[in-house]
């Protein structure tokens, strides 16, 4: 018998680069938990990457390295069906994405291609990403 | 080892880059993952293969990578730049690994970055 896989996930960790590899141990023990498709697994990692390291990037560039918060969680879609829904957020001045910035051109495209859904607010307070994942089938747990 | 805040990973722990001369090439194999952590160490090995190649060509081995995001994105196209402007071609290894061929795929990089199944391929081309 085994504890249920945890339907979601809840991270804290300091703005800085090294932080972008421990989101993406996290949420990948969180998805293999959940008998995640391969592809699929990929696909939410790096854009979650790709979220937490514009917040690192962009969130904090003049000031002491703030936090950046990821919250996951899972949901049933028709059929037995599911996905994930992640947000990703920050605490910096939000600033317009700078178009011109290698990174950044192609960060968000990323995200795009790897997601359902993605959106991006930002506010005096910081940004908040919110991604949606694509459904994927029922989980098959072999015993 | 300097204290570190909370359990951070090095970036020294996450990739494991080695340059290695092949007749006039200068090969680059990197392992691990390149985000925006380990970046810096990808573009800083690549600028100096392409100074060592001198116009003889760079091969960037990309096989044993386990991540790639935007920032690695980012320093391969600023690489291509760099070589040609010193002379010489810039070939990314990269198999059918999807950690790899996804994000290129994904952007379009596959039309700007010159692309081969191994490194053999790519140094007797």
């Amino acid at each position: 018998m085994h504890a249920a896989p945890p339907t979601t996930l809840r991270l804290s960790l300091p703005a800085l680069p090294a932080s972008e590899s421990l989101v993406r141990d996290r949420v990948r023990r969180w998805l293999r938990g959940l008998h995640w498709p391969a592809g699929q697994l990929g696909d939410v990692l790096l854009a979650t990457s790709e979220a937490v390291s514009n917040s690192i990037e962009h969130a904090y560039r003049s000031r002491v390295p703030g936090l950046v918060e990821v919250e996951g969680w899972l949901r049933a879609v028709a059929n037995g069906y599911r996905r994930v829904e992640l947000t990703v957020r920050d605490y910096g001045s939000w600033r317009p994405v700078p178009v011109y910035e290698e990174n950044r051109r192609r960060g968000i495209p990323l995200m795009r291609a790897c997601m359902d859904e993605v959106s991006i607010e930002g506010t005096d307070h910081g940004t908040e990403i919110k991604l949606r994942s694509r459904p994927v089938p029922p989980a098959v747990v072999t015993p | 080892m300097a204290e570190r805040s909370f359990d951070e990973p090095a970036a020294e722990q996450l990739v494991n880059i080695d340059r290695r001369r092949v007749d006039d090439s200068i090969v680059v194999s990197v392992a691990g993952e390149i985000d925006t952590l380990t970046t810096p160490r990808l573009r800083q090995a690549v600028g100096e293969a392409i100074d060592e190649a001198a116009g003889g060509s760079v091969i960037v081995d990309l096989t044993s990578v386990t991540f790639l995001g935007s920032p690695g994105l980012a320093a391969l196209v600023e690489a291509v730049g760099q070589a040609q402007r010193r002379g010489g071609p810039l070939r990314v290894v990269v198999d059918r690994s999807r950690p790899v061929l996804r994000p290129i795929e994904l952007t379009g990089l596959d039309d700007v970055l010159a692309l081969y199944e191994t490194v053999e391929e790519a140094l007797h081309r």
